[in-house]
């Protein structure tokens, strides 16, 4: 069963949970095609995660890239 | 058909109204082009990927116009991201991907690719400017910057100029100029 704070996307999930366990942000704010946000604490930029990306596993590396990014901030 | 990774930057900041626009698009359904913003009030940008055109330029030009829809939009500068995992760099670089994995583990080659910047288990980004420079020193005639996202980026520009000075360009003028298109 997927729990209703957690993406569909296997892939993409395991990246959300990446990016928190680097420290990031990951809100749940589903509006039409978006689930949500991952967001940079150190300096508060957000990437907006797609809910039914058609590719997820470029959804997943996009966020990781997204982290990788904000590694430093 | 080929699939293409790039970055746009947008006209301005997206505003809430601007994002439930883009997610309510049918154009933005399927998750190929994501938003970035900045609590600065930097300009929006696109992380485009993976969108599919036979050509880069195409494929930006299919972003550039999506993202017209959402009114007061535009996007204005084209670029590569630094971040690249293997497979982009490979797209990148000519090479392919098997190749790019040989020398990244030591199997061919003198040794000394550039190690991961960041990684992540199953994951791992490196730097192009970084495999740019090895790629060199082997041999490869390769770019930092490749003329396709030069060329986008020009065009973008053109554009956006264009518009915000409300000239007025026929295609007769395009062609007199030595561009390539269709009178
Ligand atoms: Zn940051």
């Amino acid at each position: 069963m997927v729990s209703p704070g957690r993406h569909q996307k296997s892939a993409v999930a395991a990246a959300l949970d990446k990016a928190k366990g680097a420290g990031f942000e990951v809100r749940p704010d589903k509006n039409g095609h978006r689930w949500g946000w991952v967001i940079c604490c150190g300096c508060h930029g957000s990437f907006k995660v797609a809910g039914t990306p058609r590719d997820p596993d470029t959804e997943a590396k996009k966020i990781l890239q997204f982290v990788s990014r904000h590694s430093n901030c | 058909m080929a699939v293409w990774s790039f970055t746009l930057v947008l006209n301005r900041a997206m505003t809430d109204a601007d994002h439930d626009t883009f997610d309510h698009l049918d154009e933005f359904a399927d998750g190929d082009v994501s938003t970035e913003d900045f609590a600065d009030g930097r300009p929006t940008e696109l992380i485009c990927d993976p969108v599919e055109a036979p050509t880069l330029v195409e494929a930006v030009a299919d972003v550039a116009r999506r993202i017209r829809l959402i009114p007061g939009l535009r996007a204005v500068a084209a670029r590569h991201d630094d971040m690249v995992t293997l497979g982009e760099a490979a797209q990148r670089s000519g090479r392919t991907r098997t190749s790019l994995d040989l020398l990244a583990s030591g199997k061919r080659g003198p040794g000394g690719f550039p190690a991961p910047e960041w990684t992540t288990p199953g994951t791992s980004f490196y730097s192009w400017a970084k495999i740019t420079a090895f790629l060199v020193s082997l041999g490869d005639e390769v770019e930092e910057t490749s003329l396709e996202i030069v060329l986008a980026d020009s065009l973008l520009r053109v554009a956006h100029e264009v518009e915000n000075r409300k000239v007025h360009v026929t295609v007769e003028v395009l062609a007199d100029l030595g561009l390539p298109v269709a009178v």
